[in-house]
């Protein structure tokens, strides 16, 4: 078992792939935000990749264990300490009872906003259609539903051969990305792009254009601050506002939704349909970078991209994660 | 193909079926648009019921064929998303099989769809709405005209140039086809079945940070309930009962935890606030039943009465345009 002694602002029990399959009800993926620093960390303990772990937003994070793990930290730099010493990120080091794992406070130096604490063997949580990810929205999965509290205790999972074996590995450095305060995501027009909705010109201002994060930024939706796009004029003046449309089903994660005048990324807990266009999409590579947009201060640029080339991408990516070649 | 241009394919117009259009959308996702995105102002509840009855049947034919590689699709009122794994389905591929689909189906005209109608108890005067309505102009825009004294109706009726009497009579008196479930768990999507009840206005601005659960609102012709407590974009009705539940402590969401899927017919009828609330009581008991009745619907015989009340909606709309000469738009 381990207590959680201190929550930071959002703690949640989330794991890779979510409750895919249901988007049809209104129930989104759900899962790691940064879903590429979630893999990393659950492949440097051992685990498998969907194993379920600690998504910690802003740091100020500290769990005591009862018995002994396995365990692994990455993402925002934010530092670790094992009781009191700081500890590599990206390692996996062994803890035993009494021991506190901590992670500071977030600063405005710090680069990126979550991290990901794997845990040998995860750990018990509400399974909840095929997942042990929280969803915020309608309370299920996870820890009771919700973000962990002080004083909640964390059941957990079983330690294998495998995670032991894993004691001391890390991840090899040229895998581990390099936080700054600019995100540059690969999008792909689409689905309500040029020339129905926006103009060309108007597309180019959007891949061109340093967005900056708004405050405002959930799981469900980061608000960008940027110049008004560029409508369709027959759009705009068919009555209503022209990024309204009959509700349609979301890509997400990934789209980037347009609401009135405001860009909305879509990260993994993202509306499933509604009725304002989506002028582009992030692609599945570059999504890990939503969970890691420090509200109102980071920028965020889009770089345009194929359908094609984003596959090549996506293709390239999952190679990392096969056997042991991102560690060392 | 321009640049910016995420159209991959087009299927022509053919007697009973829209243009169909397929749009990229990201490396995992394409969806396909029935017809050309038109403005609501420019299409009927006609056009807008046979596109989502189209997209339900060929949904239902999607998932029949249990195509490689495609994980999900998400309904929309008149488009489908297909969701997939790119590294299992080459888009050409899923394209391919998609149009084999949708070139076997001519029209939705001789459909029969075996259904049900949920009768759900609705109150259009209800404390957590006009709190809803309070908190939204006081911590999001205080010049929002459209919320008067912690209500929507009036700005709503005005907006059909009608009573707010009559605007609750309109709403009460058509049954509703559910055409999509999502946006977050649970909630609904319906259009009216009756065209004389094609009520319509425009969304908030900006939409409402809190919701409450069971909350029914409308813009669009579109009318949704809220499964749990969330953010929120049209003008609010009034509440009706739970319509989501995850931990099915109610039998009646043991199958699925949302009560609602596309083809449902909702038909409304007015209760007070205090009856409202004691169902919530009930079922968060496991107790209340849900009143629903089989119902076949035909698309033939939709038509004809859609014909009937054609007249009517026409003397609506004549109301609405006079309205909206002089209504403040959002």
């Amino acid at each position: 078992m381990a207590k959680i002694l201190s929550a930071g602002i959002q703690s949640l029990v989330e794991d890779l792939n979510g409750r895919a399959g249901y988007m049809d009800i209104g129930i989104a993926h759900s899962g790691f935000m940064d879903h590429y620093t979630g893999r990393l960390v659950n492949k440097v303990v051992g685990n498998e990749l969907n194993e379920a772990g600690l998504e910690i937003a802003g740091g100020n994070f500290a769990i005591e264990f009862e018995e002994d793990s396995i365990i692994a930290y990455g993402g925002a730099t934010i530092e670790g300490t094992l009781n009191d010493t700081p500890v590599e990120p990206y390692m996996a080091i062994a803890v035993h009872p009494g021991d506190v794992f901590a992670l500071g406070r977030i600063a405005p130096t710090t680069k990126g906003f979550r991290q990901y604490l794997a845990i040998a063997g995860g750990m018990e949580a509400e399974e909840y259609l095929g997942s042990k990810a929280t969803a915020t929205y309608g309370n299920f999965g996870g820890y009771q539903g919700r973000s962990l509290k002080k004083d909640d205790v964390l059941c957990l999972g079983t330690i294998t051969e495998k995670n032991k074996a894993h004691i001391g590995k890390k991840v090899k450095q040229e895998y581990i990305p390099e936080f700054s305060d600019t995100w540059v995501m690969r999008a792909i027009p689409g689905p309500d792009a040029a020339p129905d909705f926006i103009t060309e010109e108007g597309m180019e201002e959007i891949f061109s254009t340093e967005y900056k994060a708004q405050m405002f930024c959930d799981r469900s939706g980061l608000r960008l601050k940027g110049p008004k796009p560029i409508w369709n004029p027959e759009r705009a003046n068919a009555g209503g506002h022209p990024s309204n449309i009959t509700d349609h089903g979301y890509p997400g994660p990934g789209g980037v939704n347009i609401s009135g005048d405001t860009l909305i990324l879509f990260p993994a807990e993202c509306p499933t349909s509604g009725g304002l266009i989506c002028a582009l999409s992030v692609i599945y590579v570059d999504q890990w970078m939503m969970g890691q947009i420090f509200p109102g201060r980071d920028k965020i640029k889009f770089s345009y991209c194929t359908q094609r080339e984003a596959i090549a991408l996506r293709k390239e990516q999952m190679a990392i994660f096969e056997g042991e070649t991102c560690l060392e | 193909m321009g640049k910016f241009d995420p159209v991959l394919k087009r299927i022509p117009l053919r007697e009973g079926c829209p243009e169909i259009v397929f749009r990229q959308a990201g490396d995992g996702f394409i969806e396909v648009v029935y017809g050309n995105n038109e403005a609501s102002a420019n299409k009927t509840i006609k056009d807008i019921i046979l596109r989502s009855l189209r997209v339900i049947v060929i949904n239902g034919k999607i998932k029949e064929s249990k195509i490689p590689g495609l994980t999900e699709t998400v309904p929309g009122g008149e488009s489908l998303l297909y969701v997939f794994d790119p590294l299992k389905i080459e888009v050409d591929d899923l394209i391919d099989r998609i149009t084999q689909i949708e070139m076997a189906l001519p029209d939705v005209y001789d459909q029969v769809i075996e259904t049900r109608v949920l009768h759900m108890p609705l109150t259009f005067e209800h404390s957590l709405i006009k709190k809803a309505i309070e908190k939204y102009v006081k911590e999001v825009n205080p010049d929002a005209f459209y919320c008067k004294d912690g209500s929507n109706l009036e700005y709503i009726a005005q907006y059909n140039g009608i009573t707010v009497e009559e605007l609750k009579q309109r709403f009460l008196e058509t049954e509703w086809l559910v055409s999509m479930v999502g946006f977050f768990p649970g909630l609904p999507y319906y259009y009216p079945l009756n065209p004389a009840s094609a009520i319509t206005c425009p969304k908030y601005n900006p939409a409402r940070t809190w919701t409450p659960e069971g909350a029914v609102d409308l813009a669009d012709y579109c009318s949704t309930i809220f499964g749990v407590e969330s953010s929120g974009g049209c003008q609010l009705i009034g509440r009706t009962v739970p319509i989501f539940q995850a931990k099915a402590v109610h039998s009646q969401f043991e199958k699925s935890p949302a009560l609602f899927k596309p083809t449902d017919i909702i038909q409304f009828y007015e209760v007070s606030e205090q009856e409202i609330d004691d169902i919530y009581e009930k079922v968060s008991k496991g107790e209340w039943e849900y009143q629903t009745t089989k119902r076949v619907f035909s698309v033939q015989e939709w038509l004809a009465f859609y014909e009937e009340h054609e007249e009517e909606m026409k003397q609506l709309q004549k109301k609405q345009e006079m309205a909206r000469k002089t209504v403040r738009q959002v």
